[in-house]
């Protein structure tokens, strides 16, 4: 037993190291650790807001007056916009930071221009953008937005406390009113030639960032620990394997008690053949979690959950594949934890160790950035766009281990399947200006979820209509569709029979025309991505597909009249300038000051709200942007991990995994070419299919003992022949 | 097949299970206010609310005259709403009412929803804190009219402030008139604005706390869900370590 016990304390010692190392990590972030003399000092985190408004009027009031006209109030607004543009330059700011015992320098102010023009014009250009990131680091921050309608400004303050963001918010007028009286002095103006200002009411504020600090300290504790964990037991695997690698003693197997729980001794083949046998493959199995991740995915596939909210008050947005997500998740463990035969169980793949440090990344990114974003009042966002971020892992995480190698051709066929649904509804909706997603969801869901309206007749500002069937929007529908397009065309060549060919080909005719529904040119750029890609790897069998081309010929101008003729009009060189593209092009210019100022991990995954700065049509500018070059690499290589894994069973063309890895190397590359399209994920339909469909990859590849691709071997920890013997692994990494 | 793991692992611990049951119902009778204190409803507890609506005129009836102007008159009466929240205005609102005027908070809602930044979301929210004695007012964007939504700790409270806001707006009005202005012929009286009540103020009384059988089952179950998780995933766990300590390197064997 001596053995048994240092091998524990060794454990032991591990986790310990890990946890001090992580609890260290967390107290740095939020305090300042001091050495000498040993001190722990909490850092300012803690930022007070305050609001108030300001009435604009004529020194003879216009508010009571029946005779004052639309022109008289169109003058007010207009000199109230000037106004408020006033009070963030130079000269107010020096007044009023007089007011508030500040140094103008101590200040950040901007003026929101609230006028009615298109926002395009709103949104900041590099140097607007620029001058913006310079003033961030400012812990003092006035925000001033004159209404769109009447002569009144809102004023918004932030500082270190609350009663200092009232102070300076009072400080608006007052300074303002020193200001004018200045220049009318200046002027020779007698005041009743002066605009009238009023503070409607004292500043009001309150702490707006409460429990941020226990977020932070959550977070990077959390990303600490498994770091350290991750490089402990890469580290003594690593040793172990040295040194089991020269010896030439054997252990002596394992107690069948120990192979329960998170330690699985056998060849997972083996194994999954008796499991096999006592419960069956989806969908004749008794097996809960296979039936739960179906039933979920039936959810990504035809709900419109972005839309479908949880009516009770909380205080975070609880939408409805984020109520549906963690019980299957909390099952999972469950299961897990029982250690059973039918445990979830998973090999580790190239895939996954792309996706976990994309993840990781991700997280990295926000702890890095944490006390600026904590500043800008975006460190919650960050949060909540992580929780999504984790939800799509969850989900790949879980198929990845419950999902067996026999059930994956299943599970294709079955999001074949919910494709052709979404294709048909998408159909419906485009000749009938009826959504039938949104529609169901309103009749089946009970009445505490808030379920958003589809305007199916809607058209855009270039006269598209809003064509998207569950989706929120027709790109990310075209995105889902053209991931499952390779399936059907993958069934298509593998076929032999001529009943399998005409129905998979009539399925592919009909996921082409649901996208071309859209009327994005998306609908044509998607797709063309997934027949390259097939087209690379299945160079001799394209002529199996060439009738293929005469059914979508026939079935599209029946299924959706026009849309075809639609979408090539709009590919003419002289619709190119529309603004939905000449918006993208000037993305690139906008966006550099943010990239400059976060090269390598970004300013934080998540941090980057649309509607506060600029609508970024393209993930991977926004990757940029939100995880700096690292960032982008990381979810590049995410995508071709996919694609490196697929090559080899696609090379090898065995029947069983070959149209498998052909579909889903497809849909990745389809993933990637949409980010160059549009924000995907912030769509959350098309990452949930994305990181589906590597999952059932994950588990074609991962069953087998090594990689047949030469080219890319292997992970050592994937491999039990490069495994020391009788090191035991994880279930699932097992 | 997964589930009868669980249940039979549950079922080999039954005596902690049995526990876990007692303790989450003792918590979930206790959160839905029907044990003790409450831990998130407490005891019953009644709160007076009164609803108003005040139309803006011009000295001719803008219902009857087709004649006049209705140009700004929305615009005025969203601005009159804006000046609820003034000291002076919030001072006069106080004493009408009969209320301390510290307790007294006036909420006036943005005539123009924009979408907020996230400084702007937070101060807002910040700002609009309900006080003992709260008025909302809402300036309509199509009509002059404004509702008035007043909370008070009972029923004669919120009435008398909803009631408050037709009196402080009339001197309002009067005090920021139009000025007589020299060599022309329209009287000020005659360009005033009118504020008139659109129907009586209507009180009530809503009860709010008390227990909350749906927070009680609620709470049972989660709480019920979550302790028998802890017994899966601790045994689950505990087995893993048993495991471990009999999976020993062969260099450690050595």
């Amino acid at each position: 037993m001596k053995p048994a016990r240092h091998h524990i304390r060794r454990r032991l010692l591990i986790i310990g190291g890990c946890l001090l190392i992580a609890l260290v990590a967390a107290t740095a972030s939020v305090s300042t650790i001091g050495l000498l003399p040993p001190s722990i000092t909490p850092r300012d985190i803690e930022i007070g807001g305050a609001a108030t408004r300001i009435a604009v009027d004529r020194s003879r009031p216009l508010i009571s007056d029946s005779a004052a006209t639309g022109y008289d109030y169109e003058t007010l607004n207009k000199r109230t916009s000037l106004l408020a543009n006033l009070m963030a330059s130079k000269p107010v700011m020096t007044y009023i930071a007089r007011e508030a015992g500040l140094r103008p320098s101590d200040i950040s102010a901007a003026t929101r221009t609230t006028r009615l023009v298109q926002r395009v014009f709103l949104e900041p250009d590099s140097e607007r953008r620029a001058d913006r990131i310079a003033g961030q680091s400012k812990r003092y921050r006035l925000e001033l937005r004159p209404s769109q309608a009447l002569p009144t400004i809102e004023v918004f303050a932030q500082a270190p406390s609350v009663a200092e963001a009232t102070r300076l918010a009072d400080a608006v007028v007052s300074g303002m009113r020193g200001y004018l009286a200045e220049l009318g002095r200046e002027q020779q103006g007698g005041p009743r030639k002066q605009l009238q200002l009023e503070q409607l009411g004292a500043a009001r504020g309150a702490v707006v960032n409460s429990g941020v600090r226990s977020q932070i300290f959550a977070l990077t504790f959390v990303l600490a620990l498994a770091l350290s964990l991750v490089l402990a037991i890469v580290t003594s695997r690593w040793i172990l394997g040295r040194l089991g690698s020269s010896t030439t003693e054997r252990p002596a197997p394992a107690p069948p008690s120990a192979t329960v729980g998170l330690a699985r001794p056998r060849d997972s083949a083996a194994l999954s053949g008796r499991a096999t046998r006592a419960a069956g493959d989806w969908p004749r199995t008794t097996r809960m979690l296979p039936w739960m991740v179906a039933a979920f995915v039936a959810v990504v596939w035809l709900v419109p959950f972005n839309d479908i909210q949880l009516t009770v008050n909380l205080p975070i947005d609880l939408k409805f594949d984020r109520i549906v997500l963690p019980i299957l998740v909390a099952t999972w463990l469950l299961v897990l934890a029982t250690g059973r035969r039918n445990a979830p169980r998973s090999r580790l793949t190239w895939i996954h160790v792309a996706i976990g440090a994309f993840v990781t990344l991700a997280f990295f990114s926000v702890v890095l950035e944490a006390r600026t974003l904590n500043q800008t009042l975006e460190f919650d966002l960050a949060i909540k766009r992580l929780a999504l971020l984790a939800a799509y892992a969850m989900l790949f995480l879980v198929t990845a281990t419950v999902v067996r190698r026999s059930e994956v051709r299943a599970f294709m066929t079955y999001t074949l399947v919910l494709a052709v649904i979404v294709a048909v509804g998408m159909v419906i909706e485009y000749r009938a200006a009826f959504n039938v997603f949104y529609w169901l969801s309103e009749r089946i869901l009970p009445g505490i979820f808030e379920i958003a309206s589809a305007d199916s007749s809607g058209v855009d500002d270039i006269g598209r209509r809003f064509i998207r069937g569950p989706t929120q929007h027709a790109l990310e529908a075209v995105a889902v569709l053209a991931m499952a397009l390779p399936i059907a065309l993958t069934r298509v060549l593998q076929a032999d029979r001529l009943r399998e060919r005409v129905l998979y080909g009539l399925a592919a005719a009909l996921l082409f025309a649901a996208m071309l529904t859209t009327l994005r040119k998306s609908a044509f750029i998607a797709p063309l991505s997934v027949g390259a890609t097939l087209a690379y790897y299945r160079r001799r069998e394209l002529i199996k597909l060439a009738p293929l081309g005469v059914v979508v010929a026939l079935v599209i101008p029946v299924v959706s009249p026009s849309a075809l003729s639609q979408v090539v009009v709009s590919l003419d060189r002289s619709k190119l300038g529309v603004s939905t593209v000449s918006d993208r092009t000037a993305d690139y210019d906008a966006i550099r000051p943010d990239v400059w100022t976060h090269l390598a991990f970004g300013r934080g995954y998540g941090s980057y709200e649309p509607s506060t700065y600029r609508i970024i049509d393209m993930e991977l500018l926004l990757r940029l942007l939100e995880g700096g070059i690292v960032g982008l690499i990381a979810y590049v290589l995410m995508m071709l991990s996919v694609v490196a894994v697929a090559r080899g069973p696609i090379r090898a063309r065995r029947p069983d995994d070959a149209p498998v890895a052909l579909a889903v190397a497809s849909a990745a590359v389809c993933m990637l070419v949409v980010s160059t399209l549009f924000d995907v994920l912030a769509f959350p339909h098309v990452p949930y299919v994305f990181f589906w469909m590597a999952a059932l990859l994950a588990v074609t590849t991962g069953a087998r003992p090594q990689s047949a691709d030469p080219a890319l071997p292997a992970l050592d920890v994937a491999s039990p022949a490069k495994r020391p013997a009788g090191v035991r692994e994880p279930a699932w990494s097992s | 097949m997964e589930l009868l793991d669980l249940l039979r692992l549950l079922r080999r611990r039954w005596l902690l299970v049995a526990t876990g049951a007692v303790v989450a119902l003792l918590v979930g009778l206790m959160a839905g206010g029907a044990l003790g204190s409450g831990l998130l409803y407490g005891a019953k507890t009644e709160t007076g609310y009164a609803e108003a609506q005040i139309i803006l005129d011009t000295p001719k009836p803008l219902a009857v005259d087709l004649k006049v102007s209705d140009d700004t008159i929305v615009m005025q009466s969203a601005l009159l709403a804006e000046h609820l929240q003034a000291p002076e205005q919030m001072a006069a609102l106080a004493r009408e009412a009969g209320v301390p005027r510290d307790g007294l908070t006036v909420i006036t809602l943005p005539y123009v929803q924009l979408v907020p930044t996230e400084l702007a979301r937070r101060a807002t929210r910040a700002a609009s804190e309900p006080a003992k004695y709260t008025l909302t007012v809402t300036p309509s964007p199509t009509v002059p009219i404004v509702s008035l939504v007043a909370t008070a700790p009972d029923k004669p409270a919120a009435a008398r402030v909803a009631q408050s806001v037709l009196p402080v707006l009339r001197a309002f009005v009067a005090a920021n008139g139009p000025v007589a202005v020299r060599g022309r012929s329209v009287k000020p009286r005659v360009r005033a604005l009118s504020v008139k009540p659109l129907g009586p103020v209507r009180a009530t009384e809503i009860a709010g706390g008390g227990p909350k059988p749906v927070v009680v089952l609620v709470a049972f179950v989660v709480l019920f869900a979550l302790w028998c998780s802890a017994i899966v995933i601790s045994s689950g766990l505990m087995r893993a370590w048993r495991g471990l300590a009999g999976d020993v390197p062969p260099t450690a064997r050595a």
